[in-house]
């Protein structure tokens, strides 16, 4: 007789408060929905419920404790409003992941969305939190990186015409962010044990990478390089890219347009160079 | 291959927020348990550790998410990545718990109890046969403290891990403050239930402080090892011939680090007392052997 169904059961009430609520209390839509047979809903209902409620209620201090290692400058910032937080979070949205990480990055939205709707104190938490939470994502990707056509391409890129076909994308493994606080420092203070009191407010543009061991790095880029590398979404021809982003920097003579596609060309170079931009032909030109 | 395994001695839990004090204690610690599930998934930083730790002391160690108790294929995955970090660190030995931690798709990251009944004994042995035969180091289980019962129960805890460690031929990781845990949750008397599973299958004993929460002793490791957990060391010592280490577990509350050593020589003194082989193996000289071989071992000169 196979125990799986009754474990996929007990699985789901354990993460799942109302449904958990609602099931002994013995309301028959509830019970129905996990499909299970009486014998097998019967051997549930046996359980005591209140010390069900206690080892619930240990799990969910559990995966607050795993986030927190995964989000620890976050956990810091937040000290024990992260434990009401974490309740919500539980009661609002159904754990159901396969690893404690994709725990963690679901949590981890969740502060977002919390943060957007009430501005977190301090408010540098929210920097922190976008910091943290991107370096999980980038780990998550860190062997999804794509060099197939780049090196071939790379060749033509200073060519007017292969600049309408090659398309450059951001790498999985990197990405760039703007923060309003100085996230770098903030970070070393918080590692050191001590909350800073009041960190400067400007605005900072990093360019975070996890590398081939798996380690988070960052460098500070200038915006025309955030914006740049932002506009290289992987669907727009190098060519639009370009003048998409002279119309936005407002290089409205013909000099300053040549110049500024030079300069491009040199920053898409380098960071082709550099494993942050690859590149290949937009679809139609690829099957040509 | 356990008869081939030295007694190992007493040692600790690996918890990185102790790692200096531990790295500098090197000759009051005779054995490291490192959470396998800590070297999973991470930056190779971590493996960089793992091995750093393997150089310095003898270790095992000890995984939290096999579940093998869910009624469903091994976790091929997981159990693969479990390969890598014993490949890393060579230990004498690999651990996990007798329960279930989720199922495919949905982990629970608790350790869950099973029912005691004969298609859970089936379900274990296969799976720990399997898991077994995938390592060349003994594999063992834990028993775990549980807070609640799923019933059916056709036969009682003890006889369910003597079952589970007979059929299987594994041996077992005996959590003393576990067996006490459950005793005082469930109403019974630990000592019987001591006489009841087959302490000559006993390979690695854990000590641990628990505390209590909504009526029920739960296995927090927050606290120091009770003294009636110590007594239950001494009660079990004359009976496990196989015993190869202790480890005191410590996950949160951390005292002064001279408090965790004097625990480990609380266990050798009781060793030493009430546990035959504990001067047979001339232990404090097979120590410093040990640490000599475990360093050539892992390809490190001493």
């Amino acid at each position: 007789m196979s125990e799986f169904a009754f474990q996929q059961a007990l699985v789901r009430l354990l993460t799942d408060t109302k449904a958990r609520h609602s099931f002994f209390k013995g309301d028959v839509q509830v019970m129905a929905e996990f499909g299970l047979p009486l014998e097998e809903a019967q051997r549930i209902l046996a359980i005591d419920p209140e010390r069900l409620e206690v080892f619930a209620d240990m799990l969910t201090g559990q995966r607050l404790n795993d986030a927190a290692q995964m989000l620890p400058l976050t956990a810091q910032l937040l000290g024990s409003r992260l434990h009401y937080i974490a309740y919500e979070f539980n009661q609002e949205i159904t754990p159901r992941y396969s690893t404690k990480f994709e725990h963690a990055l679901a949590f981890a939205r969740f502060l977002k969305k919390q943060f957007g709707e009430e501005p977190p104190s301090p408010a540098f938490a929210e920097d922190v939190l976008t910091y943290e939470m991107t370096a999980l994502e980038l780990f998550g990707k860190r062997d999804e990186t794509d060099f197939a056509q780049t090196a071939d391409l790379k060749e033509q890129l200073h060519e007017a015409e292969a600049q309408t076909k090659i398309v450059p994308s951001r790498q999985p493994t990197h990405q760039v962010l703007t923060f309003n606080y100085d996230v770098a420092e903030i970070a070393a203070e918080l590692k050191e044990g001590r909350i800073p009191t009041s960190p400067l407010r400007q605005p900072l543009n990093i360019l975070l990478r996890v590398n081939a061991v798996g380690l988070i790095e960052q460098d500070r880029i200038n915006y025309p390089t955030l914006a740049f590398i932002e506009a290289c979404d992987g669907a727009t021809p190098l060519s639009e890219v370009i003048e998409d982003l002279a119309s936005i920097f407002e290089q409205n003579t013909p000099k300053l347009r040549a110049d500024f596609q030079q300069k491009c060309l040199n920053l898409c170079e380098a960071l082709v160079e550099r494993g942050v931009i690859t590149l290949r032909l937009s679809v139609p030109e690829a099957y040509a | 291959m356990l008869e081939e395994i030295p007694f190992l001695g007493a040692g600790l839990g690996f918890r990185r927020v102790l790692k200096d004090e531990i790295l500098a204690s090197r000759g009051k610690i005779d054995f490291l348990e490192i959470i396998s599930d800590q070297y999973i998934d991470r930056p190779l930083i971590k493996e960089e550790e793992a091995v750093e730790l393997a150089q310095k002391f003898p270790v095992v160690l000890h995984g939290v998410d096999l579940s093998i108790g869910t009624d469903c294929p091994i976790d091929d995955d997981y159990l693969k990545k479990i390969h890598h970090v014993a490949r890393l660190t060579k230990p004498k030995w690999v651990s996990d718990h007798l329960c279930f931690t989720g199922v495919p798709g949905h982990s629970l990251g608790q350790l869950t109890p099973l029912p005691f009944t004969d298609n859970t004994v089936r379900i274990v042995v296969e799976h720990i046969k399997q898991i077994s035969a995938t390592f060349d180091c003994p594999f063992l289980v834990e028993n775990i403290s549980y807070y609640f019962l799923i019933s059916p129960t056709t036969m009682s805890e003890a006889e369910f891990i003597t079952r589970v460690v007979g059929e299987s031929g594994c041996g077992l990781l005996l959590d003393l403050a576990n067996v006490r845990n459950n005793a005082i949750n469930n109403n019974y008397d630990p000592i019987k239930f001591l006489d009841q599973i087959p302490l000559d299958r006993v390979v690695q004993i854990h000590l641990a402080g628990s505390s209590f929460n909504r009526g029920l002793m739960i296995d927090t490791h927050s606290h120091p090892v009770d003294r009636e957990v110590f007594e239950m060391l001494r009660y079990t010592a004359p009976k496990m011939p196989m015993l190869k280490g202790v480890i005191v577990e410590r996950d949160q509350n951390y005292p002064p680090f001279e408090e965790l050593l004097a625990e480990l020589d609380q266990i050798r003194d009781i060793l030493a007392s009430d546990w035959k082989p504990y001067h047979a193996s001339g232990i404090a000289g097979e120590l410093s052997k040990q640490m000599v071989e475990t360093a050539a071992h892992v390809g490190v000169s001493s």
